[in-house]
């Protein structure tokens, strides 16, 4: 073959394969925002209205969103960042948002501020998606500028957070681009204003409230996929509940408010993971923004039913047998012989998330670790499940955890001495 | 001495009756009424132990200065007003002073060395005698300095191993963690067992605030700044 009809040949192949490249890159360009998104506006501090309605509103909005919780290392001023988050990844740690002029935002405008927060990308790059950047995109621009106007009335605080240490291929330069152009998908503008506690609900839980994160499920390199939306998550050993529609049947719209402003209510209370973001966040709703979430993730559609591929494992007689002698020894007393509870104290087994869920994860946690509500102006002096982890074998764990949960529960997994034994040792050792 | 540093406690009301129940989780290692649990080796009593050390150590725990899981688990979202509640409860209830497990069989050597560094101290390392801020009786002196007598072996060595390797800090300046440090692992396992074999059959009363003079100036003994030196490990 000659030099000629070579080049004739490989142009035949590589030319559309090439255009089929070059459009597949526009359309992904286009489907995450186009190209504007990566034109970070220019920095220099921009005067804002710092009157006390507005820091107020930015003070609301920064706990209920929980800032200083990623924003601050253990031990560290608040907001500095430096927080290690660990990811399948590697670890990525948080930014400085206190008005530091080289190390924080101190010479951000507040254009590059709502930049950063709408797209995820600022004057340090493309983010990593563990800033959740998909949620925040929703806040309208008087709640950005409040945010921005409250953390600059921060003191200033000098300390650059230590560069991400990710693995390969996420520390390839452009990794985080090239997932943004594969998995984000911008999200509309929300209003946070207006009567309509639905639409205010949704901006709350979907925008500041970042409540999918642990409440939902990951799709492929960690992306928010439709199909999980608030369809249950797995975070820490602990399992975060789907919030829909079916699963918060149980609690009437005033007792789902009571439970995350106070922690407690007549249903169940606030413990594990959750105990932190009521402690640390959710205390600070007012009683309306309490209860728009609570009427909103009322009213989220709950998912087709999935079809079960296999049959319900049933725990042995033999375990059975052991788990009601133990919950007749160490449960009833508080929980009751029929597991009623005692409303604002115990919480009824039948209503709690811990026996109804698929995983045994957070029944066997409380059981090893027990349990607090965190304390609040509605609930200041919390009533506690004693911890068993130093009087009870894993095997008596799971065989008490299979018990209550074949008994009050919905047919979930049953669980083994073993993962008693690994979900003990994440917290304990 | 004790009546005036129980009513120097309660400024918010008296805790409720029901406390007890309320703090079942605490009960389940410490004893229903902080009496340290039968059998329990290493968690200690919490019963009569000033109610300012007992605050100190629930937000030492909750805000990370000291380090137990389980602990910090149950009381990390507790605010400071309810911790102060549980400490009075603590602090009001009577003392344990009784002998607590050790190793009875400790030469007569170590028993020998661990009551001289407990009444007299070591000069040549500076340390100072344990009785110097525990107090003669080792009961304690108010508000911050608690007894030496009815904790487990374990405990007591746990927690000054714990002092050495940083784990656990008391208010700067930290004079455990320079006592720890100066003294040897041999000294440790010693103070443990003859402090734990030790009892204390009178029921003596912690010393009044201010009625040692302190040998070093330490953050958790108010006044102790005047000593000579203050400031500077031995």
């Amino acid at each position: 073959m000659s030099l000629r009809r070579r080049l004739v040949f490989a142009s035949v192949l590589s030319i559309p394969l090439l255009l089929a490249f070059v459009a597949w890159l526009a359309l992904a360009i286009a489907r995450q925002g186009g190209l504007a998104p990566f034109q970070v506006p220019a920095g220099g501090a921009t005067p804002v209205a710092a009157d006390a309605a507005t820091l107020a509103r930015g003070r609301y909005l920064a706990a209920i969103g929980n800032c200083a919780g990623c924003h601050t290392a253990s031990g560290g001023a608040p907001y500095a960042g430096g927080r290690g988050f660990d990811t399948p990844y590697g670890t990525v740690y948080s930014s400085n948002l206190t008005p530091h002029a080289g190390t924080g935002i101190g010479d951000w405008s507040l254009a590059e501020f709502r930049h950063a927060m709408r797209h995820g990308v600022s004057r340090n790059g493309v983010q990593s998606p563990v800033f959740p950047y998909a949620n925040f995109a929703r806040l309208d621009d008087a709640d950005i500028e409040a945010l921005y106007a409250w953390l600059r009335s921060l003191p200033p605080v000098d300390g650059a957070p230590p560069a991400n240490a990710l693995g390969f291929p996420a520390n390839l330069p452009g990794a985080m681009t090239a997932w943004r152009l594969l998995y984000y998908r911008p999200v509309p503008v929300a209003s946070g204003a207006g009567g309509d506690p639905l639409q205010r609900g949704r901006y709350l839980v979907d925008g500041i409230g970042h409540c999918n994160l642990c409440h939902g499920s990951r799709g492929t390199l960690s992306s928010q996929h439709a199909e999980g939306y608030l369809a249950g998550g797995q975070l820490r050993g602990w399992y975060a509940p789907a919030l829909d529609a079916e699963t918060l049947e149980r609690y009437p719209a005033a007792e789902l408010a009571r439970y995350l402003r106070e922690g407690m209510s007549s249903v169940s209370g606030a413990y594990g993971p959750m105990a932190d973001v009521v402690y640390a966040n959710l205390q600070h709703l007012t009683e309306a923004d309490a209860l728009a979430m609570a009427q909103y993730l009322k009213a989220v559609p709950p998912p087709p039913p999935v079809r079960r591929t296999s049959a319900r494992l049933k725990a042995s007689d033999r375990q059975l047998a052991i788990g009601e002698r133990l919950y007749a020894e160490h449960c009833a007393g508080c929980h009751g012989e029929d597991g009623s509870g005692e409303p604002g104290r115990y919480p009824a087994l039948a209503t709690s998330t811990a026996v109804l869920a698929t995983s045994p994860a957070n029944a066997v946690n409380l059981v090893l670790l027990g349990a607090v509500a965190p304390t609040t102006p509605g609930n200041p002096a919390p009533w506690t499940m004693p911890p068993s982890a130093h009087r009870l074998a894993a095997a008596d764990v799971a065989s008490l955890v299979n018990y209550v949960r074949s008994r009050w529960g919905q047919g979930g997994r049953l669980v083994t001495a073993e993962e008693v034994r690994t979900l003990g040792s994440a917290w304990l050792d | 001495m004790l009546l005036a540093g129980l009513f120097a406690v309660p400024a918010w009301g008296a805790p409720p009756a029901d406390m007890a129940e309320r703090l079942a989780a605490c009960g389940a290692c410490h004893g229903e009424h902080g009496e340290g649990a039968g059998g329990g080796e290493y968690v200690p009593h919490l019963s009569g132990k000033f109610a300012g050390y007992l605050r100190e150590q629930l937000q030492a725990f909750r805000d990370g200065r000291r380090r137990y899981a389980q602990m910090t688990w149950l009381v990390r979202n507790m605010d400071d007003a309810w911790l102060e509640r549980i400490a009075a409860f603590y602090a009001g209830l009577p003392p344990i002073l009784a002998r607590q497990r050790g190793d009875s069989r400790q030469s007569a050597a170590l028993d020998a060395r661990a009551r001289q560094l407990v009444e007299h101290g070591d000069a040549a390392l500076g340390v100072p005698a344990c009785s110097a801020c525990h107090g003669a009786n080792l009961a304690g002196l108010e508000p911050g300095v608690p007894a030496l007598v009815g904790l487990p072996a374990d405990y007591v060595v746990a927690q000054l191993g714990a002092w050495r390797t940083g784990v656990r800090n008391s208010v700067e300046p930290d004079c455990m963690e320079a006592v720890a440090l100066a003294l040897s692992a041999s000294d440790l396992r010693a103070l443990g067992n003859w402090l734990a074999a030790r009892g204390n059959d009178e029921q003596a009363r912690p010393a009044a605030a201010g009625s040692l003079a302190a040998p070093m100036h330490c953050g958790s003994i108010p006044g102790s700044e005047r000593v000579p030196g203050a400031g500077s490990a031995p």
